[in-house]
């Protein structure tokens, strides 16, 4: 049973208009006990969102269908509200982007972790306190115990970060979510941080979700990766085959527009716009901005291809970099064929 | 800290020197002086009116006279009432707790309604609830004093004979030495529930008439303070902790969401105040309020301009107060960041 089973989830927004927006359109996953997935995709691809609808974090104005959502065999969805609080920030803890806003201005450090242990684990003044040093010093903050009673300004980045990080192990759980973790951070702090989270992996065991959008830290952190596009996922496959041949055109444009792999002196990048919400195609939402597009593309929703070809959402998945021909039933046997 | 702190007092200085001023020229464009208004419509002499104002040092020119209410000033001396021939500041601090009673319990009303009404107004922001708290509010803070205060004083008093119609307790039956000049502590203090109970009834209407107009501020701002709150990080990794919606709202953003509040009441205490003016004169209560509108009646100068003065103390004294609340509400500012 794997920990996280996440099967065609959908979330849609309520707009003021009246209509729903989605964010996130029909994303699977699933991750086993102590396997690091990335979720990849640029700002807007709903790869925060279909996270925090795990989390159970979206306002109201959310809704999210799936058709299965289990943590540990659980029902996530099927669960009342306290139940489910129980498990958030217990078994399953998310860490968020902009650290120094992330932590409450007005509480010190040493309270906003010891509430965790607190609230789910029942631990007294005492225990808190202990517990709390030795989260401190394990995600490596030095002078832990005078740490414990500063207030989150009179910390750095890097350093809100790791309070973060330290309150969201507090409860040793089984998976920890987060949400470009590094994003806000320099560049040297960037590095620590995913060391960090990697050596708690190792040493606790828990699952990792990474979300970024950063294609470097993928390759040196994941064991497999996600794909997303525009609220959809694009692609699935481990880290080495993704970056060895990667089998949807976008995912493919990714990675060439990473400076390490480009060749040329001018650095390719993907020309467009991510579609809004008014400008969503018929047919598949790459197709505008894909190199390898073709008019079936345009007009009609591409299907999932196989695992070996990474389950890329295209009618003509790449392999060794050169399309298939497409494998829409209507399409016929070449691109020749097709019409609009 | 220290150096902020002192800043603001010399800033108070400017608004000192216009208080004295104002005061002093105001209430002497008022038509009638003190010595016409005592004579009443029998009249008085030429010749005794010219004697009583030369005994009352009102024959002087007026720059003299400001000269001398500035030098008194200067020596803490806030001058002797026309009327009563009582020291101003005397009479003003037996009358200035019924007054801080009457606020405070005002105050106080304000905060415990309006706080929670405008978090749960924010939380279900768009709700017929949150409609009906904003529309309220609206309503409160455009209602003018004296005819909210005759309103309540029919309905409550009259039809349904519920509170007292005036004064801050039932003095047939009881006499309280006055050992801090709040009823209710006092009454307590020489063990008489009975009188807490008669002053506290006394208190509720006046209470409320004044602090409607808080009240209505206190939730509004709340409301939208809480909504800016409600969206900010932290308040998603207090979700994120597990912790139940109402330690999230009523801890994590609460605490955040007060910070505007507490600027707000300080600033309400200005208009606390001015509202207890009318409040007092309605409802008879002894206070400085309904003490200057008597003043103003019998142009007793010396009243006025020093109860003015040690009123607009009291506003700064508070205003300065709220600015050493925050750094205890805000951690930011308790480090001089």
């Amino acid at each position: 049973m794997s920990l996280l089973e996440i099967e065609n989830l959908t979330v849609e927004f309520e707009t003021r208009s009246g209509g729903l927006f989605r964010a996130v359109d029909g994303i699977s996953l699933k991750v086993e006990p102590s396997e690091i997935v990335s979720v990849v995709g640029e700002s807007g691809s709903g790869k925060s969102v279909a996270m925090l609808a795990v989390m159970g974090l979206l306002p109201k104005t959310a809704h999210v269908r799936a058709d299965r959502l289990t943590f540990q065999g659980e029902n996530l969805l099927g669960l009342a509200p306290a139940a489910r609080r129980r498990l958030v920030g217990k078994d399953i803890a998310m860490i968020f982007q902009e650290p120094m806003s992330s932590l409450n201005p007005c509480f010190t450090v040493g309270f906003q972790i010891g509430e965790a242990l607190k609230t789910h684990l029942g631990l007294g003044r005492a225990e808190r306190r202990a517990r709390s040093i030795e989260l401190l010093e394990q995600v490596g903050i030095p002078s832990a115990e005078s740490r414990l009673s500063a207030f989150p300004h009179q910390l750095s980045g890097g350093m809100s970060q790791r309070v973060m990080i330290a309150m969201a192990i507090s409860c040793s759980p089984k998976l920890l979510i987060a949400d470009e973790p590094s994003t806000a951070l320099d560049v040297t702090i960037q590095a620590q941080i995913l060391d960090l989270l990697v050596r708690l992996r190792d040493e606790t065991g828990m699952a990792l979700v990474l979300i970024t959008h950063d294609m470097g830290v993928v390759a040196e952190t994941a064991e497999r990766v996600v794909v997303q596009y525009a609220g959809r996922q694009v692609e699935q496959a481990t880290t080495f085959d993704l970056f060895r041949d990667p089998h949807h055109p976008y995912t493919a444009a990714l990675l060439a527009a990473l400076p390490e792999r480009a060749t040329d002196k001018r650095l390719p990048a993907i020309g467009g716009m991510v579609p809004g919400q008014w400008d969503r195609l018929a047919g598949c939402v790459f197709a505008p901005r894909c190199g390898v597009a073709t008019d079936l593309c345009h007009t009609v929703p591409p299907t999932r291809a196989a695992a070996e070809l990474g389950f890329a959402l295209c009618h003509t998945p790449l392999v060794d970099g050169r399309p298939l021909a497409p494998r829409h039933p209507s399409a016929g046997n070449g691109i020749e064929g097709v019409t609009a | 800290m220290l150096r902020y702190f002192l800043r603001r007092v010399a800033l108070t200085v400017p608004t000192f020197v216009a208080l004295m001023f104002v005061t002093f020229v105001a209430i002497r464009l008022v038509p009638g002086d003190p010595v016409e208004v005592r004579t009443g419509e029998r009249g008085i002499s030429p010749e005794r009116l010219a004697i009583a104002r030369h005994e009352l040092g009102l024959d002087r020119p007026v720059w003299q006279q400001f000269g001398d209410y500035v030098w008194n000033l200067l020596h803490g001396d806030f001058g002797t009432s026309l009327v009563t021939n009582e020291k101003v500041a005397t009479e003003f601090l037996t009358l200035f707790p019924a007054t801080v009673e009457l606020s405070l319990a005002a105050m106080l009303l304000a905060v415990l309604i309006g706080v929670p009404a405008g978090t749960i107004a924010a939380v279900r922001r768009g709700s017929a609830f949150d409609h009906t708290v904003m529309g309220a509010s609206v309503i409160g803070f455009s209602m003018p004093i004296f005819w909210w205060g005759l309103l309540l004083i029919m309905l409550v008093s009259e039809r349904l004979g519920l509170t007292p119609v005036s004064g801050r307790i039932d003095l047939i039956a009881f006499y309280i030495e006055p050992i801090t000049g709040f009823l209710l502590i006092d009454s307590l203090l020489v063990d008489q529930p009975g009188a807490f109970l008669s002053a506290l009834h006394h208190l509720v209407l006046p209470a409320i008439v004044l602090g409607t107009i808080p009240l209505a501020v206190v939730a509004r701002i709340t409301r939208s303070s809480m909504l800016e709150v409600l969206s900010e990080d932290y308040v998603r990794t207090a979700r994120a902790k597990g912790l139940s919606p109402l330690r999230v709202v009523g801890l994590h953003a609460l605490r955040n969401a007060l910070i505007p509040v507490i600027t707000s009441i300080g600033l309400q205490v200005g208009t606390l105040l001015a509202g207890a003016v009318l409040t007092e004169t309605i409802f008879s209560w002894p206070g400085v309020g309904k003490w200057l509108i008597e003043g103003i009646g019998r142009r007793d100068y010396p009243a006025l301009q020093g109860g003015i003065m040690l009123i607009s103390t009291m506003v700064i004294l508070v205003n300065l107060g709220v600015d050493v609340l925050y750094g205890a509400i805000n951690p930011r500012l308790r480090h001089g960041r």
